[in-house]
């Protein structure tokens, strides 16, 4: 079976972390016509367990009451265990991206003979291959224009007409922030009425 | 106590955007022009280490380093930062992002070191690279080690027989004490800004001792760590370009100007509603 896991820290319930990494993972797994198990570390609320079987095919609680506070020790153990009890043959294991399921995953992928890799911002199957998109050389221009991808429009004030930014906006005016941002302000909340 | 450091030399992440480029044969940055630096996460390694060494003036410090032959400057550096003592595991010119493989081979400098001169107490490894920032490398070194690991530490002080860290998570701060021999990922926070080198120091480190070794030293001479692990491989790699046609507010007048783009953004704003 071409199967995907997820795993998730049950004390941090379905948290948005906990909904992308599934969400990213329930993909995978249509795509790869395999199951989604959700492996679940540490106890976790009936409103998460809910959720999360809502998504998942199949839902392992290691609810262990000494996992309440995540020990990452602990966590990696109870990680190793979840995924033997869930047959162990997944295609790849998602984590979120807290602080403590980083210092999980590439443990993990160690022990499991695997490899492990951080800020997958997009995941999908290539013919065998897991193809995972992220950003290198995190250089604070690109990030920058990355972060503003999210923005679903970008008005630019810049007094240079060859600013970089122009490239990256919608509307754009070449001023003086100093003076625009006055008058604009004036303006748009006129014609808000 | 002893601790060791380990470095890891990358192309400068300060250089401008407009003069970044691939080489997409090698599937990596373009040197260019720009530097060669330590990776800054390591330099905070090296800062806390030193900061752990005036709370307990007997601990020694080792720097490592896997890199090219120009890593050297890096641990030069940091001996210049008053760093004891330094060794530099040399590679070829194979930047393939596999923490596994590094792992290994740190793994085995470390246990080589360990064999000459007693077991280390503290590993400390950066939080994450600034060229390809994985942040594998601390766990994937651990597990090589057999050694607990507490990530994201922003400082270390002495206890009694223990070590007390200091950590940052998603819900707060962590103390904890940790009884060697251990591994950490270091942060970065206002205490541990990396020390600029007195000019005296600098001449110092010419004379700290620097041992180099080769992988066939550490046995580990085959293609699966030079190249890095076939579990995984850069598949392409290039600058996102998501420019879109800009449209500038036109006007005699800056108060036309402005009100043309008062009118854009009043219509998008009622279009989301």
């Amino acid at each position: 079976m071409a199967n995907v896991a997820v795993c998730v820290l049950g004390s941090f319930g379905y948290d948005r972390a906990a909904q992308g990494a599934t969400g990213a993972g329930r993909a995978l797994a249509e795509s790869l016509g395999g199951e989604l198990h959700v492996l679940v570390i540490g106890p976790a609320d009936d409103g998460a367990v809910a959720s999360l079987s809502a998504v998942a095919d199949r839902v392992l609680l290691g609810d262990n009451e000494e996992l309440r506070d995540v020990q990452p020790e602990q966590a990696l153990q109870a990680a190793e265990q979840l995924h033997a009890a869930g047959g162990g043959d997944y295609v790849a294991i998602l984590l979120s991206n807290d602080t403590y399921s980083q210092e999980i995953a590439p443990r993990l992928a160690h022990r499991l003979g695997g490899s492990s890799m951080a800020d997958a911002a997009a995941i999908r199957m290539d013919g065998d291959h897991l193809l995972a998109q992220r950003t290198a050389y995190g250089g604070k221009a690109i990030q920058h224009l990355l972060g503003m991808g999210d923005s679903k429009v970008v008005a630019a004030i810049n007094t240079d007409a060859d600013a970089p930014i122009f490239k990256h906006c919608s509307f754009g005016i070449v001023e003086d922030y100093k003076q625009v941002v006055p008058l604009l302000t004036e303006k748009l909340q006129a014609m808000a009425g | 106590m002893k601790l060791l450091v380990c470095l890891k030399q990358i192309l400068d992440p300060d250089v401008p955007a407009r003069d970044f480029e691939i080489d997409p044969a090698a599937k990596a940055a373009k040197r260019g022009g720009a530097n060669l630096v330590t990776n800054i996460f390591c330099e905070n390694a090296i800062e806390t280490a030193l900061q752990f060494r005036e709370a307990a003036p007997d601990a020694k410090i080792t720097a490592l380093c896997y890199g090219e032959s120009t890593a050297e400057d890096c641990l030069r550096k940091a001996m210049a930062m008053t760093v004891d003592e330094a060794c530099l595991v040399q590679r070829d010119g194979n930047t393939n992002p596999d923490a596994a493989a590094v792992g290994k081979v740190l793994a085995a400098a470390i246990q080589r070191l360990e064999q000459d001169g007693g077991p280390f107490d503290a590993v400390l490894v950066g939080r994450e690279s600034g060229d390809w920032g994985t942040g594998q490398t601390g766990g994937a070194l651990a597990e090589e080690l057999g050694r607990p690991v507490l990530g994201f530490v922003e400082s270390l002080a002495p206890g009694n027989g223990s070590v007390t860290l200091r950590r940052q998570t998603d819900i707060g701060i962590e103390i904890a004490e940790a009884e060697p021999p251990f591994v950490v990922t270091i942060t970065n926070n206002e205490d541990n800004v990396p020390r600029i080198p007195k000019t005296r120091d600098v001449m110092m480190s010419y004379r700290k001792p620097l041992q180099k070794l080769t992988l066939a030293d550490l046995g580990l001479d085959s293609d699966e760590i030079r190249n890095g692990s076939s579990n995984f491989e850069v598949e392409e790699i290039f600058v996102p370009t998501d420019e879109v046609e800009c449209e500038l507010a036109e006007g005699d007048t800056l108060d036309e100007r402005v009100d043309q783009l008062a009118r854009k953004i009043h219509e998008v704003v009622a279009s989301i509603g």
